[in-house]
């Protein structure tokens, strides 16, 4: 398209004509993706960035999309997308931009991979209490914390690199994009309240805070107005506070109704068990059953607690992770158990059946998080165990899981493409620290 | 390169068409007469009468390249390997990107051709690129038309593909890059004049490789397919034949280097997401 003799001008010039970014996916909109947000950031640090959320609706009801991207003082830019469904993560692409001609981003059910063996990269001092990962400008970074410290462990040339979380520690935090610019901001519970601390290239400045004291957390688009909103936990409160897509929130005490079936919260994550397009809550408890908390069909975002989604039986919960475990795009349910191994509950029709036993290896051990993530590229999702030590797990679908390697000890694990080379590498946090496995 | 006709093709081949009017009635007429005879098998008389096509300086080229087509099939079918030989060179020497069309489902005659091709026209006989397109049975002025293309073999070596168009009766035909819709599939929109009397618009595909060399092929210069365009758009006299439209043409083309550099910075189309254009680095 810069073919001309304009364009060649422009070239001797020293200036470089703009290009169509493509925004793709073989996910169907809307009934696999309903949403998504584009980032696109310039490689130089003091660079410009561009970022938005699209509800995929009317006129944008169909992929693919373009943006017209025009470089002005860039010499390459980094863009990323994230797919949302029932306002929840569903699927995360990648792409660089150099100038030289269009690029196309993906978001499609299967992520990328990388063939070869694994690579393990030296560990560097980092907590190892929970860890997530955030993605925006200059790429993805994870974010671990403990009660008295935290840290943003990224990976630079081949190596793992730590700086120290802005405010420190904290007793839960999560990753989302809490002001619609398409990066991943945290909310970190720790003093009594939640802190909003927003993404800036690779690390975080600080935001406003919600005043509730928290010890699980979640985001997610309840009542899909297109708007993250948050939810946190603790005792037997769980609270729902609105996003207003610039980074306010604030709490609607009568949209959760829980009909008096949770009596301790541990954790808390967001999916769309029922498949009616509309977020609904898990909230795993430290004596109590799972329990799930079905949002309104009416999209109001008012979450009400359902009997019998999840068997009736006491875990103590470390840990919940939501996620498509035997590829079949709906939301399953892992957990980690205190003192026991973990739990697989496979989604069949809305109801999550345990499934632990002819899935997971057997004894499983015990792990105090876990991770999803299609690791080997076969579409199929794979599982990492933060144990002792932790345990990589292959996905195979219907089939058990069954084991890949095992790494080292580990209280946290992270899926996620730390070195931006579009395909998912694991971050395991131990008492030796962050150690990268990559490919 | 492969036959590369699309299953997806929903519109007309824009036949070779004799006009009793035009300067090549002539050669048109004896392409005409050689295609029946080939028909018939009568391959020796068919060879000598379509000759004369091949020499006819008024014949177009479609019509050149077609004869050369027949005798070349011809002469195969009858033993003449080496006739066959020179009228496929002579053949691909006029149109390097010519796809044998498989009139004769011989795979034989496919191998034959496709090894002269191999060596007169080497970049395009490396690919193994495979085509095939979907267009709109019609359109209206004014507006775009959408043309959707998958390389169903070899996408990987393609690195742009173009719709090559005109508007029917037009020699020249103006190039519209393809953009990227997936791995395997581009999607270009090619602009229709407004006008208030329904036209056709003619175009081909081509996919390119390195150093723009023709990979694949759907249609042809000679032999495009065809689009019918409804009036639409406002019409009546060309926008482009307006005193205002060409005053300010000229008072743009009298710009600066400045100008040159923002018309560059605007050749890509707004895209469909809100805000259409963005500048990373302002």
């Amino acid at each position: 398209m810069r073919c001309s003799v304009v364009a060649a001008l422009a070239s001797l010039a020293g200036c470089q004509a703009g290009v169509t970014l493509t925004i793709d996916s073989d996910r169907a909109v809307p009934a696999e993706l309903d949403a998504m947000c584009l980032g696109i950031a310039d490689r130089d640090v003091g660079g410009g960035s561009f970022g938005r959320s699209y509800r995929l609706i009317d006129r944008l009801a169909t992929l693919p999309q373009t943006l017209a991207v025009e470089p002005g003082g860039a010499d390459a830019a980094s863009v990323w997308a994230t797919g949302y469904r029932a306002g929840v993560v569903v699927a995360r692409g990648s792409a660089g931009l150099d100038f030289a001609g269009d690029a196309v981003v993906r978001i499609d059910r299967c992520p990328q991979a990388r063939g070869g063996a694994a690579i393990s990269a030296a560990a560097v001092a980092a907590p190892a209490g929970p860890a997530v990962a955030s993605h925006g400008p200059g790429g993805a970074v994870v974010v671990a914390i403990d009660a008295s410290a935290g840290a943003i462990v990224d990976a630079r040339g081949g190596a793992l690199t730590t700086d120290p979380l802005p405010g420190g520690g904290g007793d839960a935090l999560v990753a989302a994009d809490l002001d619609g610019d398409c990066d991943d901001d945290l909310a970190i519970a720790r003093g009594g309240q939640v802190e909003i601390w927003w993404r800036q290239r690779r690390g975080f400045v600080a935001g406003p805070a919600v005043a509730t004291a928290a010890v699980a957390l979640a985001a997610a688009d309840v009542d899909g107005d297109g708007d993250l909103d948050l939810i946190t936990g603790a005792g037997a409160a769980v609270t729902l506070w609105r996003g207003d897509g610039a980074g306010g929130f604030a709490a609607d005490a009568g949209a959760i109704d829980p009909r008096g079936v949770i009596t301790a919260v541990a954790a808390l994550a967001a999916g769309d068990l029922d498949g009616d397009g509309h977020a609904d809550l898990i909230v795993g408890q430290t004596a109590a059953p799972v329990v799930a908390l079905l949002g309104d069909p009416g999209g109001t975002g008012a979450l009400t607690g359902a009997p019998g989604v999840f068997p009736a039986t006491a875990r103590a919960v470390a840990a919940v992770v939501a996620g498509d475990v035997d590829g079949d795009l709906d939301t399953d349910v892992a957990i980690a158990v205190v003192g026991g191994g973990p739990r697989l509950f496979v989604n069949r029709g809305g109801l999550l059946e345990d499934r632990s036993f002819d899935r997971l290896p057997q004894p499983a051990p015990t792990a105090a998080a876990l991770a999803i993530g299609d690791w080997d590229g076969d579409c199929q999702p794979d599982l990492v165990l933060a144990a002792t030590p932790a345990v990589a797990l292959h996905g195979a679908g219907d089939a058990p899981f069954t084991v890949e390697a095992e790494l080292a000890a580990a209280a946290a694990v992270v899926a996620v493409d730390l070195d931006d080379d579009g395909a998912d590498d694991r971050v395991v946090l131990g008492p030796a620290g962050a150690t990268w496995v990559h490919r | 390169m492969r036959v590369a006709a699309g299953a997806l093709v929903a519109v007309a081949v824009v036949a070779v068409a004799a006009h009793a009017d035009a300067p090549d009635a002539r050669a048109r007429k004896a392409l005409a007469e050689g295609e029946r005879l080939f028909a018939d098998q009568e391959y020796a008389r068919a060879v000598k009468a379509l000759i004369p096509v091949t020499r006819d300086g008024n014949a177009a080229r479609a019509v050149r390249v077609r004869a050369w087509e027949l005798i070349a099939l011809a002469r195969y079918i009858d033993g003449d390997l080496g006739g066959a030989r020179d009228a496929f060179e002579r053949l691909l020497e006029a149109d390097p990107g010519f796809q044998l069309r498989d009139t004769s489902g011989s795979p034989r005659i496919r191998a034959f051709f496709d090894k002269i091709r191999a060596e007169v026209v080497p970049a395009a006989a490396a690919s193994d690129v495979d085509l095939e397109h979907a267009a709109p049975r019609g359109a209206i002025a004014g507006g775009k038309v959408e043309l959707d293309v998958r390389a169903t073999r070899g996408a990987d070596e393609v690195r742009a593909v173009v719709v090559l168009y005109r508007r029917l009766g037009a020699l020249g035909y103006r190039e519209q890059p393809a953009r990227s819709a997936a791995d395997d599939r581009w999607r270009a929109a090619v602009p229709l004049p407004a006008a208030r009397q329904a036209y056709a618009v003619e175009y081909y595909v081509e996919a390119r490789g390195t150093a723009g060399a023709v990979l694949a092929r759907i249609a042809s210069p000679d032999t495009p397919l065809s689009i019918p365009v409804g009036a639409g758009g406002g019409g009546g006299r060309p926008w482009y034949g307006r005193w205002y439209v060409i005053t300010g043409a000229a008072v743009l083309a009298a710009g600066a280097t400045g100008a040159v550099i923002w018309a560059a910075s605007g050749q890509v189309d707004d895209g469909s997401l809100p805000p259409g254009r963005v500048t990373v680095t302002p």
